[in-house]
């Protein structure tokens, strides 16, 4: 039986010299191995929920106000140091570019970066990085400039960077934002292979991206939790979308085809699939 | 690792620890401060052999012909025409030039080459990232080294970006084009996004690196591992002795005058 791995219990935080909470009493929690999608429209507190995750704010936004407890992987992520939990938790934040350090000349020496800091032995750090590539297909990047990359490619060599550290869970904050359509696709399918190796976190604005992908659905609206559980139940029903918290395209193009007709739209389409078959029986 | 075994097998400059080659920069630039013009002379004679082993050598000879031979001309040239206090005079390629002022200019064109060349050969044949190794290697501040190496990198950095919102604008409409004083006229537009582009993304860095660990202490790993020789080590403790007693004997022979 799956047992929770992140543990979410009344957390609150502000930031330093503001008054609104950017998380208020945020409760849920995740199993070890599932994938988790989180949605929600901008300033939901996504990002902050990561960092808080990670143990990041804490550390590097001191002066925040916190209330409530959050665990991940058995550590208070409030008050375990961030060398300890990055071992335990990857986060790849938005911007892939400004992830990687800027300073290393070959990608090989990037993905190395955080295991050096970690004082990981050289022979496993040549052991893993020669693993990670080959997981991500990147082998013929290896020696190439960083800074030289496409998008597309920054975003794999910045995944690698932070699996070659082999966390437990590995947290992607808007991982597609940079990306065209065949870099989201490739991300798609390395996320397939990684799911049920890795607890997934996945914070997402392209809705297209989750069906199929993830297990569970945390949906925030203004640091408030709007929505913990089923993914599929969620954007199957109306609410999701009269909320407006977004929906995969399919299912706003149902949705619009039948209140268009007067005909109630009942369950929505939730992957492309269902939208293709619901669109055979509303024609 | 393609960068170790690179660093054994070029020539020149490359397979010396890069910390070798501080300590050497630092004590020729001192040097030529410190001492006469005939150990001047000797350290700009082997500065210059140094930069022809290099591989680097066509790099550091444009820079220099480009860069410092301007000003190391205009210094000499400042001298010859306006030293004061001198009324000895002599004929140079048939112009008559003051003897104290050419003289005097020498010398300090000079120093600027000796320390101008040291510097070229020191920054064209040391990439920043094994500096930075090397440094950290040593036990130095990981902040303060990655501090350093942005800034090292913020003139690239700043010209990436420059290129990027130049086309941006120009699509907007403004002339970018045409004489400099029309570039200049549109390079203002472009400094507030250019500013706050950059804090955004130091600020995005700065937490980046702190998630890959470059806060932590502890012992660190090193990919690519570089290693003092035997030799190196001798050499870094001479540059090390010789430079420490030329600025003593200088200090005293100061002292006692």
């Amino acid at each position: 039986m799956a047992h929770p791995i992140i543990t979410v219990e009344d957390y609150s935080f502000s930031y330093k010299a503001s008054n609104k909470k950017a998380l208020d009493r945020l409760s849920f929690s995740i199993d070890e191995f599932e994938c988790c999608g989180i949605i929600g429209p901008s300033e939901a507190g996504k990002s902050t929920l990561c960092y808080a995750i990670t143990s990041v704010l804490p550390h590097y936004f001191s002066g925040g106000k916190t209330e409530g407890r959050v665990l991940t992987a058995g550590l208070d992520a409030l008050s375990t140091p961030m060398d300890l939990m990055m071992k335990k938790v990857g986060l790849l934040i938005q911007s892939s570019g400004v992830f990687l350090s800027g300073i290393k000349p070959t990608v090989r020496e990037e993905i190395a970066f955080s295991m050096e800091n970690l004082g990981i032995s050289r022979t496993e750090i040549v052991e893993r990085i020669q693993s990670v590539m080959e997981e991500l297909g990147i082998e013929s990047l290896a020696e190439r400039d960083p800074l030289t990359l496409s998008g597309g490619e920054m975003q794999r060599v910045a995944l690698a960077c932070v699996l070659a550290l082999d966390p437990q869970v590995l947290i992607l904050d808007e991982p597609t934002s940079s990306l065209d359509g065949e870099g989201v696709r490739d991300l798609r399918l390395i996320l397939s292979k990684l799911k049920g190796k890795k607890t997934i976190l996945l914070v997402e604005q392209r809705m297209e991206l989750l069906p199929g992908l993830i297990d569970s659905l945390l949906v925030l609206r203004e640091g408030k939790k709007v929505y913990s559980g089923h993914a599929e139940r969620f954007f199957s029903s109306i609410g999701s979308l009269e909320e407006d918290i977004g929906a995969p395209i399919w299912t706003q193009v149902c949705y619009h085809i039948a209140s268009r007709g007067n005909r109630t739209a009942g369950t929505l389409p939730y992957t492309y699939r269902q939208a293709l078959k619901a669109l055979g029986t509303i024609r | 690792m393609r960068m170790s075994s690179h660093l054994l097998t070029s020539k020149g400059m490359r397979p010396v620890h890069p910390l070798t080659k501080l300590y050497f920069t630092v004590s020729t630039v001192v040097l030529c401060f410190l001492l006469d013009v005939t150990a001047q002379v000797f350290i700009a004679c082997l500065l210059l052999i140094l930069c022809v082993l290099t591989r680097q050598r066509r790099s550091i000879f444009k820079r220099f012909l480009r860069y410092v031979l301007p000003v190391v001309i205009l210094v000499l040239l400042l001298n010859v025409l306006i030293y004061p206090e001198s009324e000895k005079w002599i004929s140079l390629f048939g112009f008559r030039v003051n003897e104290v002022g050419f003289h005097f200019g020498l010398i300090v064109s000079l120093r600027l080459s000796v320390m101008s060349l040291s510097l070229l050969l020191f920054f064209v044949t040391t990439p920043p990232h094994l500096l930075a190794t090397a440094v950290l290697m040593k036990g130095a501040s990981p902040r303060i080294v990655f501090v350093f190496l942005h800034s090292l990198q913020l003139v690239t950095t700043l010209r990436r970006k420059i290129g990027k919102i130049f086309i941006a604008q120009a699509s907007r409409g403004l002339d970018v084009k045409g004489n400099p004083f029309k570039r200049v006229k549109a390079l203002f537009p472009m400094l507030l996004p250019l500013v706050f582009s950059y804090l955004s993304e130091s600020l995005e860095r700065g937490l980046a690196l702190e998630l890959r660990g470059l806060g932590i202490h502890g012992p660190k790993s090193y990919l690519v591992e570089l290693k003092e020789s035997g030799t190196e080590r001798v050499a870094n403790l001479l540059l090390l002795l010789g430079t420490s007693t030329v600025i003593l004997w200088k200090l005293l022979q100061w002292l006692i005058r």
